[in-house]
């Protein structure tokens, strides 16, 4: 997206992340108590949010329980997307309600992720993912989600 | 504590095989007559970085079903630790609850401790062939697969940490460096005049320079001595023979003992690797490889410098080739380019006239 002119913030989870061009990684300290990295990510969230037209929310208890909290002011301008199939697996209680509340309230978009890696240059394998579908998926899916928005 | 020398270990090997061989044949094991892992250069073997007690490997078959087997014996308190710390990362390997794959190891067959000795008897797993002598594109398959599979467990948060670190142990940034810090020390007091010590100061000063580069890849699960005669290959499934190598750690520890490693065994596919890696993964993660590939090749320098004093004759030459040749691998590597194929080849040339027959013989199929 930030290649496409859009400003593109990152919020994640982490301490020392790569850099990718153009686009400003904010981090919240992956190693800290869990109360305490769910608040300094509910603050950095919210305030990040106040910066930007549309918030894209990839799922995740660690992104979805801060998605919650701040439904009231986050809610019009943001889309939901089930990329992580591992983390939906086996939900239950608290985990579960609080993403079915946000599927059922958030413009959702699930997502296969396999069609947006990037194609593996390996030397005996041929790539099944070319670089021109890789470019071609994400662009359709940046559409997607622009459309959506 | 006393030199080891090729002689004390004889005597011993000597003093203790009997009583070894007495012990096992209680727990029906029969030691075959040829103990390839005894001989040789294995006396000068000192970890320097682990534990490194005192360890006897022996191979030998169960009388009841006649099945190949190897036996680790511990004499002294060290060793004891080192195999109980084995058994317990063994162990602790597929219980990780934040891991997503599983990992091989030989099946314990016999663990006994006795006032004198401990052992732990595993299974023998007969693979069809070296890895070494495998295709490349068999090689570079089980190389990636193992050392992702090793990076799909990350203790990220601070629960995580609080389970793993006490059994696998960790190292980051600084501990790195306080380690590269001691080799330079160490190559100072036993080589004053070399230039290596040069280098390893310009090395130490590169990660000192470095540590976010090696702390952003920090904490995941690496096998730190992950080289062929570490692990084998059985229907395709890749068993790990030293579990107790297991560390969260910097991602590519793993990586760069094996491709300083390959540097000597097979050029092709350290080539290959270090490819896949720029052509595949972030500009980050390949600064990390480079940095780790630094610190181990300044570990492997210091541990030949440290062999020096208890070797003699032609061993002697052979180690202080050693070193220079080693040396020559980390000046190349820190301008992030590779030794050349002559150095490499006259190493090896030199290498295979000063070994002992024993040495040979010891070598025969390790990898």
């Amino acid at each position: 997206m930030s290649k496409t002119g859009h400003k593109v913030e990152v919020l994640t989870y982490g301490k020392f992340p790569e850099s990718v061009s153009g686009v400003v990684i904010n981090v919240v300290t992956q190693s800290l108590l869990i109360p305490i990295k769910l608040g300094v990510f509910i603050y950095k969230f919210f305030m990040s949010s106040l910066r930007q037209d549309l918030i894209i929310i990839n799922n995740g208890p660690t992104t979805e329980f801060p998605s919650l909290f701040l439904y009231p002011f986050i809610g019009g301008k943001s889309i939901f997307v089930l990329s992580d199939e591992k983390a939906t697996l086996g939900l239950k209680g608290v985990r579960k309600l609080t993403n079915s509340f946000l599927t059922k309230r958030l413009r959702t978009l699930e997502v296969n992720t396999d069609m947006y890696r990037k194609p593996e240059i390996h030397p005996f394998k041929n790539n099944i993912l070319t670089e021109e579908t890789f470019n071609r998926n994400w662009s359709q899916h940046q559409k997607e989600i622009l459309n959506y928005a | 504590m006393p030199k080891p020398t090729a002689v004390t270990w004889g005597e011993y090997i000597n003093q203790n095989l009997p009583s070894i061989t007495n012990l096992l044949n209680g727990e029906s094991i029969t030691l075959n007559n040829d103990q390839p892992h005894i001989k040789g250069e294995r006396f000068l073997m000192q970890a320097l970085t682990t534990l490194g007690g005192k360890k006897i490997i022996l191979i030998g078959h169960s009388q009841k079903d006649n099945r190949p087997v190897v036996i680790k014996v511990a004499t002294d308190t060290d060793g004891a630790n080192e195999i109980k710390h084995e058994r317990l990362c063994r162990d602790s390997l597929n219980k990780m609850d934040f891991a997503y794959d599983q990992y091989f190891y030989p099946k314990e067959l016999l663990f006994k401790e006795t006032k004198k000795f401990t052992i732990i008897v595993n299974e023998f797993i007969d693979q069809t062939g070296q890895f070494i002598d495998r295709d490349i594109e068999t090689q570079f398959e089980l190389i990636l697969n193992a050392l992702n599979n090793q990076a799909q467990a990350q203790a990220t948060t601070a629960k995580h940490l609080k389970s793993v670190i006490r059994t696998f142990g960790s190292r980051n940034s600084s501990d790195y460096i306080n380690l590269h810090k001691s080799f330079v020390e160490t190559c100072h007091k036993l080589l004053p005049d070399s230039k290596i010590q040069e280098t390893l100061q310009e090395s130490h000063k590169l990660l000192e320079a470095s540590k976010v580069k090696i702390d952003r890849y920090g904490y995941f699960l690496t096998h730190t001595d992950f080289v062929p005669h570490n692990f084998r290959i059985k229907d395709g499934v890749l068993y790990y023979l030293d579990s107790s190598s297991f560390r969260f750690a910097n991602k590519h520890e793993g990586w760069a003992r094996l491709l300083n490693f390959m540097t000597l065994y097979n050029r092709k596919l350290e080539r290959l690797l270090i490819e896949y890696v720029e052509n595949n993964y972030a500009v980050e993660e390949r600064e990390s490889l480079q940095l780790m590939r630094i610190h181990r090749l300044g570990e492997i320098i210091t541990y030949y410098v440290n062999t020096l004093k208890n070797s003699s004759g032609d061993l002697l030459t052979l180690n202080s080739l050693r070193v220079d040749f080693w040396h020559e691998v980390l000046k190349a590597e820190l301008k992030n380019q590779r030794v050349s194929q002559r150095i490499v080849d006259e190493y090896i040339y030199q290498r295979d006239q000063l070994r002992s027959v024993e040495e040979k013989q010891r070598q025969v199929g390790l990898h």
